[in-house]
Order: structure tokens, then sequence, then C-alpha cells
């Protein structure tokens, strides 16, 4: 019992003499989040851009937030992904504004234009000798700033016959019957201003 | 059926004694962060307003005011403002003091001015002990001590989110008035 006195009163003059007083370096606190790429540009068939956030404290430290913010893309011509992954829409041309937000704090927009394609063409790619079984199918866009670029998105393929084609991750290939085959590669099919048709006789042996 | 009588007597004695009573309490605390290197000492007062016997049981509320200078959540971290719920048993050493123990629980608020946050709550687990001084049949002091296990509400970092715990001590001189 005497001990417990003691202490208490021990810790009741401890208090006393330390009362008012206490820590005064606060926890670190968010200043702000940040995109950050600036204005970018990405071409209506390619498949996408990473964007990062950065969060930044008032002791000057930094963090990636990438994959902790929201991402917002003001039109459907660009969407984004939780992970801030800008992939191209349906559409040839356009602009779209990316922001972030987390609660009360955003940041943006970050503007990633998307160059449209003025024309296409579409080939084999069979070293100039044809043969059956598979074959490289190739779809290459001249674009608005003369690039010329090979398609991966917003394209569809249709054959007359039996043949088929496949897709593995980039490349798309073709697997050839005997005969003539008409390949038919439509782009942009959803986009009214602009859906555009290429076809190609393919003659295997 | 023993029991349920054994209960029903001790009930019905409680019952037959208790009061309705209220009060303040005045003193000191410390708190002392578990997860991060922060403390805080400074005044605290309460009010109160309890149910029962001086010398055997009581149910106990109170509204707290804790009297802040520390800036650890924030650069403006203010006063904190709680509510405690206890249960009390007392004992009848002598005629002229009653120790007694408490356990309960509280929770609380305080403003602070972070980016993402302009207040904190937390939640406390209460375990005390004092002793009633009487001075009349309605009126005591009151001394005693309290501890207290701190739980805060999660401060946000975005990449973060951490919840700080503490352990408050109180030291507290108080009045009672018994009606």
């Amino acid at each position: 019992m005497k001990q417990i006195i003691t202490t208490l009163l021990t810790t009741l003059a401890l208090m006393l003499t330390a009362c008012g007083q206490g820590t005064s370096a606060p926890l670190k606190d968010v200043v702000g989040i940040k995109i950050n790429e600036a204005n970018q540009s990405i071409y209506s068939t390619d498949a996408s851009i990473q964007l990062s956030a950065t969060v930044t404290y008032d002791d000057n430290s930094t963090d990636d937030v990438t994959e902790y913010v929201e991402w917002k893309s003001s039109t459907d011509k660009l969407t984004v992904s939780t992970s801030g992954v800008v992939s191209v829409g349906f559409y040839n041309g356009g602009d779209s504004n990316i922001s972030i937000a987390y609660e009360t704090l955003t940041d943006g927009p970050v503007n990633i234009a998307l160059i449209p394609m003025k024309d296409f063409n579409i080939t084999v790619s069979d070293g100039g000798t044809p043969a059956s079984g598979d074959q490289p199918l190739l779809a290459t866009g001249i674009f608005e700033d003369n690039t010329s670029r090979v398609i991966l998105r917003n394209i569809l393929w249709d054959l007359n016959n039996s043949a088929t084609i496949s897709i593995e991750g980039n490349d798309t290939l073709i697997t050839l019957l005997s005969g003539d085959t008409k390949i038919t590669a439509s782009m942009f099919i959803y986009d009214n201003d602009y859906n555009q048709t290429e076809e190609i006789i393919y003659t295997a042996p | 059926m023993k029991t349920l009588l054994f209960f029903m007597v001790l009930a019905s004695s409680l019952y037959s004694d208790a009061k309705i009573y209220t009060g303040a309490n005045y003193g000191f605390y410390n708190e002392s962060f578990t997860n991060t290197l922060a403390e805080s000492s400074n005044q605290l007062a309460s009010i109160k307003l309890g149910y029962g016997k001086r010398e055997a049981y009581a149910i106990e509320c109170s509204l707290e005011f804790l009297k802040n200078n520390s800036k650890i959540f924030s650069a403006e971290d203010a006063n904190k403002y709680a509510f405690n719920l206890e249960l009390i048993k007392a004992f009848e050493l002598t005629k002229h003091l009653n120790p007694f123990v408490k356990i309960g629980f509280g929770t609380g608020i305080l403003k602070i001015e972070r980016k993402l946050q302009s207040g904190l709550s937390y939640g406390t687990f209460n375990v005390g002990l004092g002793a009633y001084i009487p001075l009349s049949e309605h009126f005591d002091f009151e001394v005693g001590y309290l501890y207290k296990a701190a739980s805060y509400e999660q401060i946000d970092t975005i990449v973060e989110q951490t919840s700080y715990k503490s352990d408050i001590n109180m030291f507290y001189t108080g009045l009672n008035v018994r009606f």
C-alpha cells in the first residue's frame, strides 16, 4: 500500500512538474498531390501510356501515390485505370484531361492529346514467298504528324473464308488456307466521324 | 434460486440507499504515446452525474475537458473533450474514508488542422482508484487516480493509415453533492 501511494505521489509530482508541456513536433502532414507527367500525346491506335502521382509532405519527403489516388478522364476518348494507365478509347482523335483526386486534394488536369490516323494499309509479311500456315499480318497507320506506326488497337479484321486470325501480344497472325483469301480491316468502327476499310486479296499456295 | 435471491437482496440494498449525485473534478494528466515519440501533460476538469451509494456501488458518467498545448497530430491540436461511463465499487474503510475502484470506457474528440482531417476521435478503456472523503451526508471530497488506454482514429497520410495509441495517467480531486 505504501509503495502504491509513493508511486502515485511521485507520478503526480512529475505530472505537476511537466504540466503544460508536450511534444511540439507534429506528425508529418500531406501538403499536396501531383501528377508527375506534363501534357502528353498518344497515337489513336496505340494501347496505353502510364501516368504516375506523388504526394509531398510538409517535411519535404515524397511518396508514390499512383495506386492510392482516384484517376479521372474528362472524356471517353481516353480511359484511365485505377493505377494511372491511360488507354485509348474507340475514337480517332480528340483530347482528354486527366486529373487525380484524394478526398479534398486534387491535381491536374494533364492534357492527353489523341493523335488521329490519316490513312492505313495492311500487308501479310511473308517475305515475298506466299506460304500456307501462320503468317504475320501487319496493319500500319499514317498519322497526322506523318508518323508511320504499327496499329495495335481499334482495328477489326474480317476474312471471306475459314482462315483464322489470332492475336498474340502485339502480333497478329493469320492462318491461311490454300487459294485466295480476302482480308478486310476496318478501323474505328465506333467512330462515326472516321471509319475506313482496307482490303487485300492474298493467294496462298 | 439462492443466487437469484442473493442478487435481489443485493440490488434492493443498493437501490434502497442509492442517490443521484453530481460533482466536479480538477486535476492533471500525462499522456504518453506508445507507437510514436510524443507526450502531453496538462490540466483536466470534468463534471459528472452518477447514481449510487457512496460506500457501495455507483454508475457514473462524466464530461471531461483536457487542456492541450502539445502539437502531436498537427501544428494546431486543440483541447480534448471526452465522455466517460464508469462503474464504481466503493468500500467503507472508516466513516471518514471510502476507497473505491472504478472501471469504464470513454470516447473523446479533439480538433486538429491536418490537410485531410479537421478532427480526431478516440476511445478509452478506463480503470482507476481513489477515495471519497465524506464531509456530510450530502457532500464529499474525492481524490483519485485514473489510467486510460486510449486509441485514436487513424491518421491519413494517403499511403499509410496509422492509428496511434497512448497511455493516459490522471490525478484529480473533486467535490460531490449527493441528493
